[in-house]
């Protein structure tokens, strides 16, 4: 990838977060949660993205970005209510600035016409906030084509200043400005110098140079390659400040730079000679070779390398005869050491002879109030930028990914080390012994923030939603609340990053199907606006997202009928209204008698049902006639660690996830019931549970296992049902790291994944669902050709 | 270990090896038979540590055994190909190859050679094989009056799986 693709990346890395910023900014004042801050960082958000797509000349994105930031200024400066009607407008141009974003990104064409309509709307709210008259909307607008954007400074928090430079070129030539030039020590580090700088400075027309050197330490406190000198030049000369500014484009950041421009002729400046120490102006001279006195241009290239000398004067075109008479008296100093070793004996004077150039370097700055000052500005910027909240930093995923497999493996082996010396004979009470134990928390507390690192909240999925919701809601005419819950619910990041199409299928169906329309379900008794409640949480060791709605809930007969229309189950199927409510994952059902433009776009809910699977996921539908229906879905937290049961099955060590455990027991022979086939029931308390015999369904033994001779472990599923898993024996409790199988292998029914354990070998970790769902399934025929059917 | 890196024109024609086009195999053997693979498919090579059987696998599915902190898939070779199952003792050896993003072992009772040879040299599978082993193996190549099959390593992992 070349710099310049880099970059771009960059930039739309940062678009996705500033439009996420505005988003939340826009709905938080929506929500009259909003203060100026929230205002703000709406206004810089939509400032950035202009900046940035400046820089890589996205014209119809900045052209956008402009009219709409005009808009938020309105808005900021509080000409503009943030009325209901206002925030309509501004959430459908976020929409619209995000699809430009991606249009630019992925070199797709927008809808030209629609934006062009919202930035008409757009333009009328400004002329509304200016009491003017508002424009035909959507009438071309002649600013979209000559907006002015910032170069890719849009990311900084400080609105460049601009330069007038029709005011400043007026009454050329004779231009003056004043300049106060105080190079830095970093300025010289980088083997820049002062005095070649002045004498560019000089090059662009006539000016006098005066040094302050009255910050030049004692020799004792003289660190050799520190910056003590300032400079002020007065220059006349036909030039604009900008051709000015040129001259110190490579020192500019490596020095305090002030460029005001002067009233009236040039002041001729009496050089207080009285107030010049001899021995520094002999110095001078002497520094300056001595022969020549014309202390333009020539006499600074004498001074390069040499900046901790004293003051050098320039006299303009003609050389100030009595400064040239004073200098030439010079003394015998033979070299820098000697300046130096003169400058350090000047002690008692240096009060008097920093008098002359002190006060104007002291009144420069306050002159500087309205003037332009770049490294000021750099420095609050800096400040500004430093104590905000939360800094950042972008990380490869892949070096992310590999810090937590050493983790793991490190994890792995401290278990396994600890292991084996216990094996050797280590006593447990030995100081070998305590130093495992606080290698093991250590590890553990690594472990915990590596994986910290990747896990992300559910927030930056459920940011998106809002404007699903309104599309959705928009086109289908339905009025839509949307909740959301738990949106801090931290799930690791390649889940979050596949969560967002099942998410969004599933909202699309909620308010499509699930919400009747306004006029029914005012009929219903029921509030105009349907509601859609999408809430994570972590559950058993995965996330959980319901999404539910308010709506009529499934027509079972309706379905059923479907169904054995399509030939998707025999006609005479018995079928339990959650068995009903789950034929709806079938392929190539879909229930809807008009195919709607939302839900008719091929992607059924057995698409999202295996998209769901693919990550290891599962989904299932509850819903009560009348009242609306809840989709769960559940997905691994992968890469996560797990709090799991090690048991025996067979000849196998098995992990069983422990949130899945709900008690253990053994059980006894009168509590064990057979019940059809193979199938049996075991007794706990007044409960009859299926009993599932692990070893067979992983097809570790062919012939079923005694009740009485293994442990029952009680698990309740996701939906709520308990069921009993029989395994061998228990062997302990352990967090484990979880493997995929799925990486160099796939997925394995009834297996949610793989660790290590301390021995080295590989063990498979339960998926209790899925293996109690199979189980069903084993028994029952019907239900094993229907899931053939949706395979 | 002999010849290793002695030229062959295995179909007959004698010639300069063109370097362009040659390649180095690892041979190894299942039972009385002799198979390569290509060496750049072939991270390492390792000995036998006992698998963790994987439900509902096929046959010649090991199982999986851990390779610092990966959970590698093992293929019984031989069962892949048709033959009877390996049993597996300490001195069987696993050949890690790696097909696109996947790691897998590959059982095989001992590796016995790496060959050097140019791409001329390989013949297609004979139509006398069976369609197994017409799957599994890309070509046959003449060695010393040896017969080596290239194995295709990216159809030796079950295919649905992988789809999953």
């Amino acid at each position: 990838m070349d710099a310049m693709e880099e970059i771009r990346q960059t930039f739309f890395e940062e678009c996705a977060e500033q439009l996420a910023e505005l988003e939340a900014g826009l709905l938080a004042i929506e929500n009259g949660e909003a203060d100026s801050d929230t205002v703000n960082a709406v206004f810089r958000a939509v400032h950035s993205i202009k900046g940035g797509a400046g820089a890589f000349s996205l014209d119809e994105l900045v052209a956008f970005a402009h009219i709409f930031e005009t808009t938020l200024d309105e808005l900021r400066s509080n000409r503009l209510d943030a009325s209901e009607t206002v925030l309509k407008v501004m959430l459908r141009s976020a929409d619209a600035l995000a699809d430009l974003v991606s249009a630019a990104r992925d070199g797709g064409n927008t809808d030209k016409e629609k934006n062009e309509a919202l930035a008409g709307e757009l333009r009328a709210l400004v002329a509304l906030a200016k009491g003017e008259e508002p424009p035909a909307a959507g009438a071309p607008a002649a600013s979209s084509s000559s907006v002015e954007y910032d170069d890719g400074m849009g990311d900084f928090d400080f609105t460049p200043v601009a330069v007038d430079l029709s005011e400043l070129m007026g009454d050329m030539p004779g231009n003056r400005f004043r300049i106060l030039f105080r190079p830095h020590d970093r300025l010289y580090a980088k083997a820049n110098e002062a005095s070649r700088v002045i004498r560019d400075l000089l090059e662009l027309g006539v000016g006098t140079v005066h040094c302050d050197s009255s910050e030049v330490p004692l020799l004792p406190h003289l660190d050799p390659e520190g910056a003590y000198l300032n400079f002020t030049i007065e220059l006349e000369t036909e030039h604009s400040e900008e051709k000015i500014r040129e001259v110190f484009e490579f020192v500019e950041f490596d020095c305090e730079l002030m460029i005001e421009p002067m009233e009236g002729p040039i002041v001729r400046q009496e050089i207080d000679l009285e107030g010049i120490d001899p021995e520094i102006a002999a110095l001078l001279s002497r520094v300056s070779g001595g022969e020549d006195f014309n202390f333009g241009s020539d006499a600074f290239g004498a001074l390069e390398g040499n900046d901790e000398s004293g003051e050098a004067e320039d006299g303009s075109e003609e050389p100030n005869e009595d400064l040239a008479a004073l200098l030439k008296t010079a003394s015998e100093a033979e070299s820098v050491s000697d300046i130096m070793a003169a400058v350090a004996e000047r002690e008692p004077k240096e009060e008097a002879s920093a008098e002359a150039p002190a006060p104007k370097a002291e009144a420069a700055p306050d002159k500087s109030a309205e003037t332009v000052k770049a490294p000021k500005a750099e420095t609050e910027k800096a400040s500004a930028s430093a104590p905000s909240p939360g800094q950042t930093i972008r990380v490869d995923l892949e070096r992310v990914d590999r810090l937590i497999d050493l983790v793991g493996e490190l994890v792995i082996h401290q278990v396994m080390l600890s292991q084996r010396a216990y094996q050797a004979g280590l006593a447990r009470a030995s100081e070998v012994a305590v130093g495992f134990d606080e290698l093991e928390q250590l590890t553990r507390e690594i472990q915990d923030s590596v994986m910290a690192i990747r896990a992300q909240p559910v927030k930056s999925v459920f940011q998106r939603l809002p404007r699903l919701v309104r599309e959705v809601a928009d086109i289908s005419g339905k009025s839509v609340k949307l909740v959301t819950e738990g949106e801090w619910t931290e799930v690791d990041k390649t889940v979050i990053e596949r969560l967002a199409d099942p998410l969004t299928h599933m909202i699309r169906n909620a308010i499509d199907h699930g919400l009747e329309k306004p006029e029914d379900r005012l009929a219903a008794g029921k509030a105009e606006e349907g509601t859609v409640k999408v809430a994570a949480m972590h559950r058993s060791g995965r996330i959980v997202i319901e999404i539910s709605d308010d709506g009529a809930g499934i027509n079972r007969k309706k379905v059923k009928e479907i169904a054995g229309n399509k030939g998707l189950i025999p006609p005479d199927a018995n079928l339990s209204d959650d068995e009903i409510d789950n034929l709806i994952f079938l392929p190539g059902f879909s229930t809807a008698s008009q195919i709607s433009q939302l839900s008719g776009r091929g992607v059924g809910m057995d698409v999202v049902k295996r998209s769901i699977q693919a990550l290891g996921g599962r989904v299932s539908i509850t819903s009560k006639p009348g009242k609306g229906s809840t989709f769960t879905m559940s997905l691994p937290l992968t890469l996560a660690v797990l709090d799991g049961m090690i048991v025996s099955v067979g000849e196998q060590t098995v992990v069983v996830p422990l949130t899945a455990i709900i008690e253990t027991l053994q059980p006894k022979k009168d509590e064990v019931k057979g019940f059809g086939g193979d199938s049996r029931l075991i007794q706990v308390r007044d409960a009859f549970l299926p009993l599932v015999d692990v070893g067979r369904e992983l097809g570790y033994s062919w012939e079923p296992a005694s009740a009485t001779e293994g442990v029952a472990i009680l698990v309740e599923a996701e939906n709520g049902s308990r069921s009993a898993l029989l395994v061998d024996a228990i062997q302990g409790q352990r967090q484990v790291v979880i493997k995929s199988l799925e990486a160099n292998y796939g997925r394995v029914p009834g297996i949610a994944a793989a660790t290590i354990l301390g021995d080295g070998r590989v063990a498979l970790i339960l998926d209790v669902d899925a293996v109690v769902a199979t189980s069903r399934v084993d028994q029952s025929s019907f239900f094993t050709g229907m899931q053939q059917a949706a395979e | 270990m002999s010849n290793t890196n002695t030229p062959v024109a295995a179909n007959g024609r004698e010639g300069r090896i063109d370097h362009k086009f040659a390649r180095e195999l690892i041979a190894f053997r299942i039972g009385e038979q002799e198979f390569c693979v290509d060496i750049m498919s072939v991270r390492e090579i390792r000995g036998w540590t006992p698998a963790t059987p994987l439900p509902h696998a096929p046959s010649y599915v090991n199982g999986v055994i851990n390779l610092r902190g990966a959970v590698l898939p093992i293929v019984d070779l031989a069962a892949r190909l048709g033959f009877q199952r390996t049993d597996p003792t300490a001195r069987s050896v696993i050949i890690v190859v790696r097909v696109d993003q996947q790691l897998f072992g590959l059982l095989v009772d001992a590796v016995s050679d790496i060959l050097t040879v140019t791409d001329d040299a390989l013949q297609p599978t004979p139509d006398l094989a069976s369609d197994l082993a017409k799957t599994f193996v890309r070509g046959v190549m003449a060695m010393e009056g040896r017969m080596i099959s290239l194995i295709a390593t990216e159809a030796v992992l079950p295919q649905l799986q992988m789809a999953a």
